[in-house]
């Protein structure tokens, strides 16, 4: 219990110092902390589907897209808060309509269909947005970087705690008995149609606003930089190098990821995404526990 | 009382008639015993029952109320709980949670973590798996991962359990044991009880009535005693 309560505090302790950063007066620093809270705010949300029923998405990049689309498009119509709520909304609603379907499948179907909704998805849009003309949209009036710093952190803290409410819930243990065998999950009485989509959507809103906090960040949306599957790829390397199935996983991996991205893409953008592939094997074969599984065993042993 | 009524159940794969009009009772309290050579529709029949597979044909009440279209996870949380003849353990999970889940989602709805876990240390003791409730389910040998499917039924307080050859690999020893374990459970939870063996002896032991398939058709019912004697049952088993 005492182990818990000092996890809980040292979340309570990074969210603070997090907090802090804008202090700092960088907009360097404030930049790759946005970066930080991003990731980690994906990376918790993808988790609560993907890690804790085995149900790989390879589409997460999809609702990521859809929330910035939507908040791009409702923009002209209401003011940002607002249509951030409406970019997590329709990524939900998203999830809600493809999950019956997409849930069906196991294994590498689910995780090749979701990868090929996401690449139809992205089309259609782009498709939808050269009927219109529209190659490109600027965005003006932006809030200020602090502020959608604050608002990306927010999303962070919510998805981590989502993570570590459901970790101990009895909807969590529902998750990992579909996880580890569905039609024993389903013959005692684990609902798991509806479990799998109840955290199919969950893990849908908050990219969604994640999605749009981006496109107000860079103040430009076009459809195949905002549906790009590299984030899809991304997601998942960084779920895994960080460590599934815990939740520090996620903000171990993100921070690898992103002092990695810091020291190799303003000098070898090429280089990067090889040595991403590079580690993504690595991890798999030799370290498939994560950093944070590394990290556990070497405070054990210590 | 009936605790669960087949009547004139069909099942068919393509063209395999795997259950041809299936009819029997169960009676509250009883043990009924389902014998038959491999393939002869057992385990199919099972598989309707707790609405695994849909029958073609023929309907299936359960305490009172009738099993149509209900999916699998609905007829746990009605009272019926069933074991797995390949065992399906929630094998990364430690024995106490696979049988915390199932006191979670099952018909005794504990929803709260102390309620689950006092139902689920109840069903661990009462199939001799207390001791080992810290250890990884996928690590225990094959009998105790049969006694783990027997106690993920019990902890979702079922009344009617279906135990799908449990006893198959067990010792001679181990076998009386779980058929000492299973008339106390009957006692103590009241439960009814369905069972698959092949294991001659215990199901004669065990059972108050018997039904015997071959190939998907009933050939003959009733006491064990009466069972054994029959002409069509030693043709198909003694030939």
């Amino acid at each position: 219990m005492s182990g818990k309560v000092l996890s809980i505090s040292a979340y309570v302790v990074l969210a603070c110092l997090l907090a802090l950063v804008p202090l700092v007066r960088s907009d360097y620093w404030l930049g790759v902390a946005f970066i930080v809270a991003m990731w980690v705010a994906l990376i918790q949300s993808w988790s609560l589907l993907s890690a804790t029923t085995g149900y790989i998405s390879l589409g997460h990049a999809v609702f990521y897209g859809i929330g910035a689309y939507v908040l791009v498009v409702s923009l002209d119509w209401m003011p940002v808060p607002f249509a951030l709520l409406l970019s997590g909304a329709a990524a939900g609603l998203l999830a809600l309509v493809v999950g019956l379907p997409v849930l069906r499948v196991k294994g590498p179907y689910f995780v090749i269909l979701t990868f090929g909704f996401a690449e139809l998805v992205k089309n259609l849009v782009m498709l939808i947005e050269t009927r219109l003309g529209q190659f490109s949209r600027l965005i003006f009036d932006t809030p200020s970087l602090e502020e959608l710093y604050y608002a990306m952190l927010a999303l962070a803290v919510i998805a981590t705690a989502m993570a570590a409410w459901t970790a101990h819930s009895r909807f969590g243990r529902g998750l990992a008995a579909i996880r580890e065998n569905e039609v024993a999950a389903e013959a005692i009485g684990v609902p798991v149609t509806r479990l799998k989509l109840i955290a199919f959507v969950a893990s849908a809103i908050i990219p969604g606003m994640v999605g749009g906090l981006l496109v107000l960040r860079t103040s430009y949306f076009a459809a195949d930089q905002a549906f790009d599957a590299t984030v899809s790829f991304t997601i998942v390397t960084t779920a895994i190098v960080g460590g599934l199935g815990s939740m520090s996983g996620p903000l171990f991996g993100t921070l690898f990821l992103v002092i990695l991205s810091e020291l190799l893409w303003a000098r070898f953008p090429q280089a990067y995404m090889m040595i991403l592939g590079a580690l993504l094997i690595v991890f798999i074969l030799f370290v498939p526990q994560g950093l944070s599984g590394l990290l556990r065993r070497g405070l054990r042993r210590a | 009382m009936t605790m669960l009524r087949v009547d004139n159940v069909s099942k068919q794969f393509g063209g395999l008639k795997a259950l041809q009009d299936v009819s029997f009772s169960v009676d509250e309290g009883t043990i009924f015993g389902l014998m038959g050579a491999n393939g002869a529709g057992k385990t199919t029949l099972f598989g309707v029952i707790a609405g695994q597979i849909r029958p073609n044909g023929g309907t299936i009440t359960f305490d009172g109320r009738p099993l149509a279209g209900q999916r699998p996870d609905q007829i746990c949380r009605m009272g019926l709980g069933r074991t797995f003849q390949i065992v399906r353990p929630f094998a990364n999970l430690s024995v106490l949670e696979n049988v915390i889940v199932s006191a979670m989602y099952g018909a005794v709805r504990a929803h709260r973590l102390e309620a689950a876990t006092q139902a689920g240390r109840r069903a661990l003791d009462e199939v001799g798996l207390g001791h080992l409730a810290d250890q990884a389910a996928g690590s225990l040998t094959l009998s105790n991962q049969k006694r783990l499917e027997i106690a993920r039924a019990l902890a979702t307080g079922a009344k009617l359990l279906l135990l799908d050859e449990v006893m198959a690999g067990l010792t001679a020893t181990e076998v009386a044991q779980m058929s000492e374990t299973l008339f106390r459970l009957r006692q103590e939870r009241k439960l009814t009880i369905l069972i698959i063996e092949h294991v001659m002896g215990a199901l004669m032991n065990l059972s108050d009535r018997i039904l015997v398939l071959d190939h998907g058709v009933p050939i003959a019912m009733g006491p064990p005693e009466q069972v054994v004697a029959d002409e069509n049952v030693i043709r198909v088993y003694f030939g």
